[in-house]
């Protein structure tokens, strides 16, 4: 497969991300290019107009115009840093003491009320509200409906996955990244695979998210942050 | 004397608050993404969520 081919394929996805979004692709243009110069400056490119332009084929006036528009930065999620601090117990009081959930969004974010986040929460399906007490009902926090949460997600997963690929294919890096694919399978023989899967992936993210935050609260100062994620994806027939 | 002490301590207290910690105001952490919403995860052998 020729470079040019595995740009189109890995690039299919976001492209109909945008023709969802009502963006062609004279809406791509710019971001592409901030892409690259994003690139260039990882990749220890001398932070000059001159060499930017070089590096990565830009015009100069778009390396102008372009370099000094700050990528917004991520921004942590409040919600599902709550579910990963929720305790052993399934329901919680909403409000009272320190076991409480009010105490417990108060915790991981002063400036918010502890309602905006049980919104945000009861949106995405990770609790229920019930009387005085709020249920978990899964520790993962996966925001839908296309929302600004989920977009934000797709951003840093679709990146990080893109990040550990393509450093294991340009140094050598040694990132995990490995898939089980197979074809020939029916809906409900993908469906049950998926369920297997989901339910081995959570138990590992558990277990990592359980040891990162043992980790994180006893030194926690430290530069360097992680990812560790998974997917499952199926389609039926061709797809390009 | 005293005074002097009290510059001190103040700058030693800005170098700190200045030089220390790496990372963002508010910490990143947790289990998220895109999907699955409607997560049917108990499967024979494996643990059941939450």
């Amino acid at each position: 497969m020729q470079i040019a081919d595995v740009l189109t394929r890995a690039l299919v996805p976001l492209a109909r991300l945008a023709i969802g979004r009502g963006l062609g692709v004279r809406d791509l243009l710019d971001p592409l290019k901030r892409a690259f110069l994003v690139a260039a400056e990882t990749q220890g490119v001398r932070q000059t107009d001159s060499a930017l332009a070089l590096a990565t084929g830009l015009q100069r006036r778009d390396v102008v115009r372009l370099r000094d528009m700050a990528v917004a930065p991520r921004i942590p999620s409040a919600p599902a840093r709550l579910i990963a601090r929720w305790p052993d117990a399934a329901v919680l009081p909403l409000r009272g003491g320190d076991d409480s959930f009010d105490a417990l969004a108060r915790s991981v974010r002063r400036d918010v009320h502890p309602r905006t986040l049980l919104d945000a929460l009861v949106a995405a399906g990770s609790v229920t509200e019930e009387g005085d007490t709020v249920r978990l009902v899964r520790r993962a926090y996966a925001p839908g409906g296309g929302s600004p949460e989920q977009l934000l997600y797709l951003a840093d997963n679709l990146h990080d996955h893109g990040a550990a690929a393509v450093s294991n294919v340009l140094a050598d890096a040694g990132f995990f990244d490995r898939a089980a694919h197979f074809d020939g399978l029916d809906e409900a023989a993908a469906s049950a695979l998926a369920a297997r899967f989901a339910a081995g992936q959570m138990a590992v993210l558990r277990d990592v998210a359980e040891a990162a935050r043992g980790l994180q609260d006893a030194s926690g100062d430290g530069a360097v942050r992680v990812r560790f994620g998974g997917y499952g994806y199926w389609t039926e027939g061709e797809e390009r | 004397m005293r005074r002097y002490l009290t510059l001190v301590a103040l700058m030693l207290t800005l170098a700190a608050c200045q030089g220390g910690s790496t990372r963002a105001v508010e910490p990143d952490g947790g289990i998220g993404g895109t999907g699955a919403r409607d997560d049917a995860t108990c499967v024979e052998g494996v643990t059941c969520l939450p």
